[in-house]
């Protein structure tokens, strides 16, 4: 089941805006044989889902072939304050634009990305995560 | 297998340099259908291992004894970069110390307890599940 984020509500509307703001995420998946692997990355919300690019070569890829239930968050401040964690089915999404056609993943990463191109040749694996649950606070 | 940091390392040191002070860390566990849950966590690094209180009720007891496999990372640098990541194997300790009788805990959190009015009692009541987490694989770039 999707689970959706309120954006009338405060604490709603303060994780869509970290969510459409903040340039790194964490993303955990799980090897085939059980170990939870977390690792930072780029990434946009598109107000449905996560959506990030893998290197072909990136082993989650084959994590979430075999098992597509990961975690994503991002980061707390320093007092551990202001959770945004969340539980999603992940897919790869081989119709998903990329980087170079995807115009607000380049106007979000501009700045750490002169040549979007680099990303097409590098990072072409469309993946999207769906939320399933989400922990704020 | 358990994986060391080597402190005579630039890379090494600096990671221990930022477990040691840093007061948030990430640790994920697994529920028993397989769904990665990952929270933030206070924490102590000691004796190569990540030591952190739970609450009774916590889910992440339930995962780690269905399933110990653990991952926990340090949040990085706005811009990406400074990861610090690892996977482990997570254990109950019920022979650690609870909060009051943890000096070291009680000095890294201080301000923190004082924030929330939270005395080192408070904690062991509310906190007092022991975990220990062994590094068996470090990445970091």
């Amino acid at each position: 089941m999707t689970a959706t984020l309120d954006p009338s509500t405060k604490q709603g509307a303060r994780a869509v805006d970290r969510l459409t703001t903040e340039v790194i995420g964490w993303m955990t998946t799980v090897t085939a044989d059980g170990q939870p692997q977390s690792s930072p990355l780029w990434f946009l919300w598109t107000g449905d889902d996560v959506f990030l690019y893998s290197q072909t070569t990136a082993p989650r890829l084959a994590n979430i072939a075999a098992d597509p239930k990961v975690a994503f968050n991002l980061h707390t401040d320093p007092g551990g304050g202001s959770v945004i964690s969340m539980e999603g089915t992940a897919r790869i999404d081989p119709d998903g634009p990329l980087a170079s056609n995807n115009p607000p993943y380049v106007a979000k990463y501009s700045s750490m990305l002169p040549d979007p191109t680099y990303m097409d040749r590098e990072y072409p694996v469309a993946i999207r995560i769906t939320p399933t649950r989400w922990r704020i606070g | 297998m358990t994986a060391t940091l080597d402190p005579s390392t630039e890379a090494g040191a600096h990671v221990l340099g930022r477990l040691t002070t840093e007061r948030m860390g990430w640790l994920t566990s697994l529920t028993p259908d397989g769904q990665p849950q990952s929270l933030p966590i206070w924490f102590i690094w000691t004796d190569g291992e990540v030591f952190l209180y739970s609450r009774k009720t916590a889910k992440r007891n339930a995962n780690i004894a269905a399933d110990p496999r653990v991952s926990f990372n340090l949040d990085t640098r706005k811009d990406g970069d400074d990861v610090v990541a690892m996977e482990g194997t997570a254990r109950f300790d019920p022979d650690g110390p609870l909060c009051s009788q943890y000096p070291q805990y009680l000095a890294k959190y201080r301000d923190k307890l004082e924030e929330y009015g939270w005395e080192a009692d408070h904690m062991d009541r509310e906190y007092p599940v022991i975990i220990r987490v062994t590094p068996n694989r470090w990445r970091g770039w």
